[in-house]
């Protein structure tokens, strides 16, 4: 021990000044938070913008991924820049109808470059859809309906595109709606964004790799029709009545008694719709004939003329039919003619005339009977109309009449009221 | 395995190792070191990163206690002849250590911060390893006495040294100019003078109360108490363990006549901490790192190695020291552990952006040096008569 310290007191006064040091330096200590405050505003303003940028380029990024995953169930077809949904596992793709007829047989190429032929294995005259059937051995994508769908939630409209990364577009879901697609009137699911004009088969999936819907065109507007009714469509077309459309462009319907009255006839089933450029339009088949004989077999119901018109004829099938009173014959061809109009792939529209009809009345005979606005008025109990004909008069007298408009490439009668 | 069960791991395999390298020979300090090595994430994975985290405080009252056992040699009245002489011996070698590695990371293409925050890391004799190996080879006489006063103002030195670079290097405050410089200084007269009030306080403190306590383990409580008040306090504050530990010791030291008893009485109940202390310290060790850094690493290490070889023994005969020590100083000053790895914290926290680079060449020297640093601190012990390994144990057997 040193000798001076041998007095207490230099040892506590030393020990006062170390406090004295200790407090004063804890006083002095500058202040930590001045680090924090050297981030002017601006700054943290870019700072902030930064944050969100980066956010909306991961978002962008994560679509992308999402996307390149799910173009695994996609296929370009063709040289066009269509696509198609890989449908079941034995090689069914459904895509949307082309503008101008693929070339069959032509090839399907996946994601992976892949490429196999493919033939059209169905192409409906109701539904813009086509069906085609390859030697590719993909899985098909889960599917989801719109009730499972919420509102607000991410969709991804993605295209395959030939040998380039697939094309996604994000959009937020907004809810389903009625769509009328000609004579089909499937959910169209609605999203917040227009849809490009090249998506047109583009496949609709949710963040989960799940297969929502499929972009078709319907009356030149792009819609998302759902899986449900993509489904339904195809189970549809498997049907005896959907064949005699899609192979004749015919629909049959029954006589019921309201339709014999008019027709003072008992048996034989009405043709009411006739499509254009098919076989039965090529064969003189107009709305209102009454199939009564199909070679030389009287036909009793629908169900019966369905089958013997699909019974497998070759050659012309001969037909025997009541058009308002007088016994006719036709000859219904079971292979497509070459249509006269298309010629060097210009197609000449039908003039055939007619009244446009301008409005319906609500709950107006016209409207329960399924006419709309848009239709063309062609012939009313076989008299062929035009605007000042005097036989728009006969809808005013209250008697029944049977009739024919034009709507959508198709023909299509009536009876009113 | 939790905290608890890698303790008891890491105390028998120190323990194991001790052995086989007293056995082979080398210092038991690099057993341990070696036996972290072995149990640590980068070989067997026996502890993990988060068991080594928890064991941290163990490492703090660790340092803290070998920190206050070289406080304790800071007696003034022997100090009086011989402080100057050794004040300027440790001047003249970490300066030229310093300048050494300087020059040769510039020469190596390094900038010029860089080089010179590695130089002044170069400094550092790692207090811990050498204190280990001084207990362990029971090593008395002058070289031993010069030795220990050597580290405790080789380390305050170096600390102080690399707080003013830190704080002279880094971005300066927005405001004026006598501002900038307040901020620039107070760090360093805050962890030198602070950390020596809180040690002085703490010091007569123990002082004060070890009149009143006899008994083996309440001095040991005592103590244990007063150096883990002093190590929480300083890093409350912001002030350096370190120094405040070296303080607690020297206050120890000049007031009371209780040292000799005291400093007895932990030497016979330490060993558990420290052999938890190397054995982290080992298992820290990334070999990893060796390979990242390049040439900067070895270069670091011959540069500093030449310069506490050769500059210690040309200042020691300079000085008028005796033979022994101007010819075995330099090999006992080669550890580097404990201070420049928490250099290497505050380098990563201060810059950024070079900070993992230099980290990176020091944490590497860092393992080469815990390997050397041990083995030649023996052997100059060994050399200089000093040692007495043998004694060491007869007196074990004796008590």
């Amino acid at each position: 021990m040193l000798e001076w310290i041998r007095d207490r007191r230099y040892p506590l006064v030393l020990a006062v000044i170390c406090g004295a040091v200790l407090s004063l330096g804890i006083l002095l200590k500058p202040a930590k938070q001045q680090e924090e405050a050297r981030i002017s505003p601006a700054d943290m303003e870019r700072l902030q913008r930064r944050t969100v940028r980066k956010r909306l380029d991961d978002l962008a990024s994560h679509f992308q991924y999402v996307g390149n995953e799910v173009s695994a169930y996609l296929v370009s077809l063709g040289s066009s820049a269509a696509t198609g949904v890989i449908w079941n596992n034995q090689g069914w793709i459904l895509a949307a109808k082309p503008s101008s007829p693929l070339q069959d047989p032509f090839n399907v190429a996946t994601a992976k470059g892949e490429t196999a032929s493919a033939t059209v294995v169905w192409r409906s005259r109701e539904v813009p859809l086509i069906a085609l059937k390859s030697s590719l051995a993909a899985l098909p994508p889960g599917r989801t309906s719109p009730s499972e769908l919420e509102p607000g939630a991410w969709l991804l409209v993605v295209a395959q595109r030939r040998d380039r990364p697939p094309f996604v577009v994000p959009a937020v879901y907004s809810g389903p709606r009625q769509a009328s697609c000609g004579l089909w009137y499937p959910q169209e699911l609605q999203v917040n964004s227009p849809l490009p004009d090249d998506v047109v088969g583009a496949g609709v999936f949710t963040l989960d790799n799940v297969l929502a819907g499929m972009v078709i065109r319907c009356q030149q507007r792009l819609l998302i029709a759902s899986v449900d009714d993509l489904q339904s469509a195809l189970k549809a077309s498997d049907s005896a009545s959907a064949h005699i459309i899609d192979e004749f462009g015919l629909r049959l319907s029954p006589l019921d008694d309201d339709l014999k009255d008019h027709f003072s006839t008992d048996g034989g089933v009405l043709i009411s719709e006739v499509w254009e450029d098919s076989i039965a339009a090529n064969a003189g088949l107009t709305p209102g004939d009454i199939l009564v004989a199909i070679d030389g077999k009287p036909v009793s119901d629908e169900d019966s003329a369905e089958k013997a018109l699909l019974a497998g004829y070759e050659g012309d099938i001969p037909l025997r039919l009541l058009r308002y009173g007088r016994a006719i014959n036709a000859k219904l061809p079971t292979h497509p003619v070459a249509s006269d109009d298309a010629y060097a792939g210009i197609t000449i529209a039908h003039d055939s005339g007619g009244v446009p009809v301008g409005d319906i009345k609500p709950n107006s005979p016209a409207q329960n009977a399924g006419l709309r606005p848009g239709d063309v008025l062609l012939s009313i109990d076989g008299h062929t109309l035009s605007p000042d004909s005097r036989y728009l008069a006969l809808l005013q007298d209250g008697k029944s009449a049977f009739v024919v408009v034009r709507r959508d490439h198709r023909t299509i009668g009536v009876l009113l009221p | 395995m939790n905290a608890m069960a890698s303790l008891g791991v890491i105390l028998l395999f120190a323990l194991l190792m001790g052995h086989l390298f007293k056995y082979l020979r080398l210092p038991e300090v690099t057993g341990y070191i070696f036996a972290g090595v072995l149990v640590g994430p980068g070989v067997l994975g026996w502890v993990n990163e988060e068991n080594l985290s928890g064991l941290a405080a163990f490492s703090e009252v660790a340092l803290g206690l070998i920190l206050f056992s070289i406080g304790t040699v800071f007696d003034l009245r022997r100090l009086r002849d011989s402080g100057p002489r050794l004040l300027k011996l440790v001047l003249i070698e970490a300066g030229c250590t310093a300048l050494l590695v300087w020059a040769v990371m510039m020469f190596l293409g390094q900038p010029w911060r860089f080089a010179l925050l590695l130089g002044i890391t170069a400094m550092e004799t790692a207090a811990a390893t050498t204190m280990m190996v001084l207990r362990e080879v029971n090593s008395t006489g002058p070289l031993t006495d010069t030795l220990i006063s050597y580290i405790g103002i080789n380390n305050v030195l170096t600390l102080l040294v690399f707080s003013v670079a830190v704080n002279a290097f880094s971005p300066a405050p927005e405001g004026s100019a006598g501002l900038a410089a307040f901020h620039a200084i107070y760090p360093v007269l805050w962890q030198l003078f602070g950390s020596l009030a809180l040690g002085y306080l703490v010091g007569l403190l123990l002082c004060s109360w070890a009149v009143k306590v006899v008994e083996h383990g309440e001095t040991l409580i005592l103590l244990i108490g007063c150096v883990l008040l002093a190590v929480g306090t300083a890093i409350l504050l912001d002030l350096s363990p370190l120094v405040t530990s070296l303080a607690v010791g020297a206050t120890m030291a000049n007031l009371s006549g209780q040292t000799v008893r005291t400093i007895s009485v932990l030497t016979r109940t330490d060993p558990p901490f420290y052999a938890v202390f190397f054995v982290i310290a080992g298992a820290d060790l990334n070999f990893g790192v060796l390979k990242t850094v390049g040439i900067l690493a070895p270069a670091y290490v011959i540069a500093r190695l030449i310069s506490k070889l050769g500059v210690s023994r040309v200042a020691a005969r300079k000085l008028g020291m005796p033979t022994e020590i101007q010819n075995t100083l330099g090999m006992t000053l080669l550890c580097q552990a404990g201070l420049a790895v928490g250099l290497t914290t505050v380098l990563r926290r201060s810059f950024p952006e070079t900070g993992a680079a230099i980290s990176a060449v020091i944490l590497a020297a860092v393992v080469i040096h815990e390997i050397i640093g041990p083995i030649s601190t023996r052997f100059g012990l060994l050399r200089s008569g000093e040692a007495m390994p043998e004694s060491a144990e007869a007196l074990t057997l004796l008590e």
